[in-house]
C-alpha cells in the first residue's frame, strides 16, 4: 500500500448512499465498506482506518454506539445523518464524534473538507492526550524526587547534628580529661620542686597553667556550642532555661521565660537542631534589635510545639529580610525546619518588635524511623 | 583520726590525678574508687568512706542520680560533687539534694583539698567559674 494512502472505513447500510459516496472519495481514499455494525466491528479489529463515515442509522444496532470504540482508539468519525435532526447530531458530537454531514448535502467538497479536519483534529487531540500523560508522568516522577530530595536533607540536617554530638563528647570525655590532668600534674610539680629550682621553671609552669587553662576553656566552649550537655541529659525546654541564663551572663540580655510545657522529643539530634534555631534568633535579639530584655516561650499547640523569641525592639520589615537570602539567617531556619514539616513564622514592622516562631510537629513528616 | 576519702570518676587520669593530691594531705587517706555509680554501689558501704566525691557525669547513671541513692543509704556520708562541664547553675540544686559541695573540675588542683576541709567543717561549698 503506498504511504500516504488514506483508509476510510465507511459504514452505511443502504446501497444507493453508500455507492454515492464511495463516488464521490474513491479518487482519493482508499474504502472500505460495512453494510452493518457487525462488519464494521470485525473491519476494527483487521484494518485501522484513518476516518469512519457513519451512517447512525443500522439495521443491527444503533450506529451511535460504535461512535465511543473509535475515537477511543484516536479514530475521527463522522456522522452521516439522512434528516437533519438536531438530537441526533448533539447525541453524536456528545459521545465524541468530529463532524457531521447531511446526506442530501452531500459534496466532494465537502466531504475532503470534513475527513481531512476530523483527521487533523484527533490527531491534536491524540498529541494533547500525550502530553498530558507525559506531563502526569513528569509531575508524579518530580513528586517522588521531591520527597526523596527532603528525605535526604532531613536525613543528612540530623546526621550533622549527630555528628556535631560525638565531636562535643569526645571533646568532654577525652579531651577535656587529658587536660584537666595535665593541670593537677602542673601543679604538683609547682608544689614539689624546691624553692631553688623553683625559681628556675616557675615561668614555664605558668605558662603551662596559662596554656592548660585556656585550653580547658576552649573545649568548654565548643562541646557547649557543639551541643550543650544539658541537652544531652535534660531535654529541649530545661536547655532553654539554661540559655536563658547564658545569653544574661554572655550577653546582658534579660531573657524571660514562658514555659508552658515540659514536651521532649525522641529524637535528640533534632531537640539540638531546635535548640540552635532558639540560639540563632536570641542573638539575632542580641546583634540587631537593641534591646536588653526578650522573652522566650515555649508551649504546645495540639499536635505542634511552638518555640518563640520575641523582643521589643527595632524590628525590621518582614518582606525585605525574608526575601534576602542569608537575611539574619532567618531564611536557612525556615528551610531546614521545613525539611521536618515545621515552619518558622516573623511578625515584625519597624519600631515594633519582633517575634519569630519556630512551630514544628510533635510527630515528623520525615523522622529518622522512616 | 583519718579520714576516710571515696573517689567515684569514669577517667582513670582524673582518679590517679585526685589520688595524687589527696595524699599530700596529712589527715586524708583514700578508702576505695569506682569508675561508674553502679560498680561503687557495690563496694562503697564496705569502705565506710566519711566523704564521697563524684563526678556528675558517669556512663550509666549519672552523678546525680547516685547522690540521690547514697543520700538514703548512707545518710551521714559527706558528698562532694565535681563537674567537668560548667554545671554552675545547677549548683543550688545540686546542694538541695543533699550534697555538701560543689567543685569544678578545672578548680579541682587548687580547691579540692580546700573544698573537702570546709565540708569537714561544716560548711557548704561551691566553686563558681563561668565558662564562655
Amino acid at each position: 500500500m503506498p504511504k500516504n494512502v488514506t483508509n476510510l472505513l465507511l459504514i452505511e447500510d443502504d446501497d444507493v448512499d453508500r455507492e454515492a459516496i464511495r463516488r464521490l472519495l474513491q479518487h482519493r481514499y482508499t474504502i472500505v465498506e460495512a453494510p452493518t455494525a457487525q462488519v464494521a466491528l470485525t473491519l476494527i479489529e483487521t484494518m485501522r482506518p484513518h476516518c469512519v463515515l457513519l451512517d447512525y442509522r443500522l439495521p443491527d444496532i444503533d450506529g451511535l454506539q460504535l461512535i465511543p470504540k473509535f475515537t477511543a482508539a484516536y479514530i475521527p468519525v463522522i456522522v452521516t445523518t439522512g434528516e437533519e435532526s438536531p438530537e441526533v447530531i448533539v447525541d453524536a458530537m456528545r459521545l465524541g464524534a468530529q463532524d457531521y454531514l447531511v446526506k442530501s448535502a452531500l459534496s466532494k467538497v465537502a466531504l475532503e473538507h470534513a475527513i481531512s479536519n476530523a483527521i487533523e483534529k484527533i490527531g491534536l487531540q491524540h498529541n494533547v492526550m500525550l502530553q498530558q500523560q507525559q506531563l502526569q508522568e513528569q509531575a508524579t516522577e518530580l513528586r517522588r524526587r521531591n520527597v526523596q530530595v527532603r528525605r535526604l536533607a532531613s536525613a543528612l540536617t540530623l546526621a550533622e547534628q549527630r555528628e556535631r554530638r560525638r565531636i562535643s563528647q569526645i571533646l568532654h570525655d577525652h579531651v577535656q580529661q587529658m587536660l584537666f590532668g595535665i593541670q593537677m600534674r602542673t601543679h604538683m610539680i609547682d608544689l614539689d620542686v624546691t624553692p631553688e629550682v623553683h625559681a628556675v621553671i616557675q615561668e614555664h609552669l605558668a605558662s603551662i597553667t596559662q596554656l592548660t587553662d585556656d585550653a580547658i576553656k576552649a573545649t568548654r566552649t565548643l562541646t557547649v556550642e557543639l551541643s550543650p550537655p544539658v541537652l544531652q541529659s535534660k531535654g529541649l525546654v530545661e536547655a532553654c532555661r539554661w540559655l536563658a541564663e547564658q545569653m544574661a551572663k554572655l550577653h546582658n540580655i534579660d531573657v524571660q521565660l514562658d514555659i508552658q510545657t515540659d514536651y521532649q522529643f525522641a529524637s535528640e539530634e533534632l531537640s539540638i537542631l531546635i535548640f540552635q534555631f532558639a540560639r540563632e534568633l536570641l542573638f539575632n535579639v542580641v546583634k540587631h534589635a537593641n534591646v536588653t530584655e526578650a522573652k522566650l516561650s515555649i508551649r504546645e499547640e495540639g499536635d505542634r510545639l511552638l518555640v518563640s523569641i520575641q523582643d521589643r525592639g527595632c524590628g525590621f520589615e518582614t518582606g525585605e529580610v525574608l526575601q534576602r537570602p542569608r537575611g539574619y539567617g532567618i531564611h536557612s531556619i525556615h528551610e531546614r525546619l521545613e525539611l521536618f514539616g515545621g515552619r518558622l513564622e516573623v511578625e515584625s514592622a519597624p519600631n515594633n518588635g519582633t517575634c519569630a516562631t519556630i512551630n514544628v510537629p510533635k510527630t515528623l513528616a520525615f523522622s529518622e524511623a522512616e | 583520726m583519718m579520714k576516710r576519702i571515696y573517689i567515684i570518676d569514669d577517667h582513670a587520669i582524673m582518679r590517679q590525678s585526685y589520688r595524687l593530691l589527696l595524699r599530700r594531705h596529712g589527715a586524708l587517706e583514700i578508702c576505695g574508687e569506682a569508675a561508674s555509680a553502679e560498680a561503687a554501689l557495690i563496694d562503697i558501704e564496705n569502705a565506710h568512706p566519711d566523704l564521697v566525691l563524684i563526678d556528675m557525669s558517669l556512663p550509666v547513671m549519672d552523678g546525680l542520680e547516685l547522690l540521690q541513692i547514697l543520700g538514703k543509704r548512707l545518710p551521714h556520708l559527706h558528698v562532694l560533687m565535681v563537674s567537668g562541664h560548667n554545671d554552675s547553675h545547677f549548683i543550688d540544686g545540686i546542694l538541695a539534694q543533699g550534697a555538701h559541695g560543689y567543685l569544678s573540675k578545672d578548680m579541682a588542683p587548687k580547691q579540692l583539698l580546700d573544698a573537702i576541709e570546709q565540708i569537714f567543717a561544716g560548711h557548704l561549698y561551691r566553686s563558681d567559674t563561668i565558662a564562655s
